[in-house]
């Protein structure tokens, strides 16, 4: 087998009798940002939610580090090193930040987090690339404003220490400046070594700062090659970023 | 410990109380069922408040522990403890064979499911005549002894009751602070979120409904030894729907929130009993005022209320004349 760390092929899913992914064939290798465009129901949250296991799968695999998981719970997919910032963030309203923290690691209890040290360890690495988190821990997490809501949920999926990183939509409903930041902060995890598949409507901004990229249409993968060239790609330009660029 | 600190001053009125008052009935008769409503509203909080599920039929699970107990230790002489122990057994059982059917429903649907269980149940203790006694009921259910020490008088059951509901209370707080706690309290939230972290969901959820009923079971089993008499009346449906209220009047997702509801809603009727046959009308009343003016619950409103007092009485290093 390839060195891809996931490799989805003809995957196949529906709700109901509507098809919403249609033989969709992606690969991510180990390193990589690779980011996944098109656009409103195009199925790009959809096989999200079939990565970790949440969406059923009609027809094709998903296979992870080489062992398939096509057919697994979402728990045993978190334990294997998958870990999703869901669309619309998701926080858990009612308990503090700390506490929202301490759930992303969850999965990690019984292997590596065992003890005190090693919880507060992990909690002060997410709040050095989230300092406003660190200055609101002890909040609810239901009191932060929309873009700290989307560092939490960043935050809390980097807790499970994922080999493989998915993010659902991080910039929506975000003022551009804060969309800038948290995507100079995705490439900044990328770069110490996150594997990252991002989701993304925001075309642009997903396109400057990937490797490579998919465009989804309908369920189908209908382009794909590295961000610069899809940047630069006129068709592109058209359908998802506005005439002229 | 902070944490606990509410804890231990509650066991601490808890124990010195009858030291003061031993001979008081509210505190050795209704004390006593006000402890036990107390082990079954906390559990329940657990399910209800915590983990964001609804129970209207939890009275059953009280009502097995009871009847386990009173068949098991009149018909079968078997050891009241031994009893206590085999109902919270077949609880657990039964606990965790419709827990897994019936926890995938949700809201109304789930209330609906819990519901017709608890009346499957009630209809069982009244139609077993045989082996239950049927409507009349089953008497002569021995008492406990601990260690030769036996629990025959009012006072006596007040200390095992009590001590019951505190480790009851301790055992709720506890798992609340734990990595399950954050667990339940997660899938209350958002329970595909709570996948998103690796929570088994309805694993969980099982768990704490499985929790609960063999809490419960356990306070029927007290129950069943210190009336020394059970029948299907004190496990209806309205039973169910009073310890519901015991946990929503108090205040959802708080441990002494549940507590606080389940003395109030002991002690009410008592206090009533002065407005003779209007006594239901004023207590009907009293729990739509409460819900109206406190949707959050009498102890976390009421706790709110003090907090906004002191900050009145004693606004913090500021001048007095500063909040004109």
């Amino acid at each position: 087998m390839s060195s891809s760390l996931l490799k989805i092929s003809n995957l196949s899913s529906s709700y109901g009798p509507v098809n919403v992914l249609n033989k969709l064939s992606i690969e991510v290798h180990a390193g990589e940002l690779v980011a996944l465009v098109g656009a409103n129901g195009a199925g790009k949250t959809t096989l999200l939610r079939c990565i970790s296991g949440v969406q059923k799968i009609t027809s094709g695999h998903i296979y992870f580090s080489d062992k398939e998981i096509s057919h697994l719970s979402t728990d045993q997919i978190v334990s294997c090193g998958i870990s999703q910032s869901p669309e619309g963030r998701q926080v858990f309203a009612p308990l503090s930040v700390a506490d929202n923290l301490l759930l992303g690691a969850y999965s990690l209890r019984k292997k590596t987090l065992k003890t005190k040290e090693q919880q507060t360890h992990a909690i002060e690495n997410i709040y050095q690339l989230f300092p406003i988190l660190k200055e609101k821990q002890a909040h609810s997490a239901g009191t932060l404003s929309g873009g700290q809501q989307q560092m939490l949920a960043i935050g809390r999926a980097l807790m499970a220490q994922p080999s493989l990183l998915l993010l659902d939509e991080p910039s929506m409903g975000l003022a551009p400046l804060l969309v800038k930041e948290i995507f100079s902060i995705i490439k900044k995890l990328n770069e110490q070594g996150t594997t990252v598949l991002l989701v993304e409507q925001n075309a642009k901004m997903a396109l400057s700062i990937a490797n490579r990229a998919y465009v989804i249409e309908t369920g189908q993968v209908t382009l794909s090659g590295n961000a610069d060239e899809l940047l630069g790609n006129k068709a592109i330009q058209r359908a998802y970023l506005g005439h002229s660029l | 410990m902070k944490r606990l600190s509410g804890f231990y001053l509650l066991s601490l009125v808890a124990l010195i109380l009858p030291q003061i008052f031993p001979d008081n009935y509210y505190l050795t008769v209704v004390g006593v069922f006000a402890t036990l409503h107390i082990i079954l509203a906390v559990g329940l909080n657990l399910l209800m408040g915590y983990c964001g599920q609804i129970s209207l039929g939890h009275a059953a699970f009280f009502g097995l522990g009871a009847y386990s107990s009173a068949i098991l230790t009149t018909r079968y002489q078997l050891d009241p403890w031994l009893a206590m122990i085999s109902g919270m057994v077949l609880v657990f059982i039964i606990a965790n064979l419709i827990a897994r059917p019936i926890l995938k429903l949700k809201g109304h649907y789930l209330a609906m499911a819990t519901l017709g269980f608890g009346i499957i149940v009630h209809i069982i203790f009244v139609q077993t005549e045989a082996l239950s006694g049927g409507p009349d009921g089953l008497g002569d259910i021995p008492t406990l002894s601990i260690a030769g020490w036996a629990v025959d008088s009012d006072i006596r059951w007040y200390y095992v009751t009590t001590i019951s509901a505190l480790g009851t209370i301790l055992l709720s707080l506890n798992l609340i602070a734990s990595r399950s706690g954050r667990a339940i309290r997660a899938v209350h939230g958002s329970e595909f979120a709570a996948q998103m972290m690796g929570i088994n969901s309805n694993k969980t959820k099982v768990m704490v409904f499985v929790f609960a009923a063999v809490l419960a079971s356990f306070a029927g089993s007290l129950f069943a030894y210190q009336q020394n008499f059970v029948s299907p009346d004190s496990f209806s449906f309205f039973f169910s729907i009073e310890l519901v209220t015991m946990v929503v009047l108090g205040g959802m997702a708080s441990t002494y929130g549940a507590v606080f509801g389940a003395i109030l809603l002991t002690f009410l009727p008592e206090l009533l009993i002065v407005f003779e046959d209007y006594e239901m009308l004023v207590y009907g009343a009293i729990l739509m005022l409460v819900m109206i003016f406190m949707p959050q619950g009498l102890f976390i409103s009421l706790g709110h209320q003090l907090t906004q007092l002191k900050k009145n009485y004693w606004p913090n290093k500021k001048p007095a004349g500063d909040q004109q």
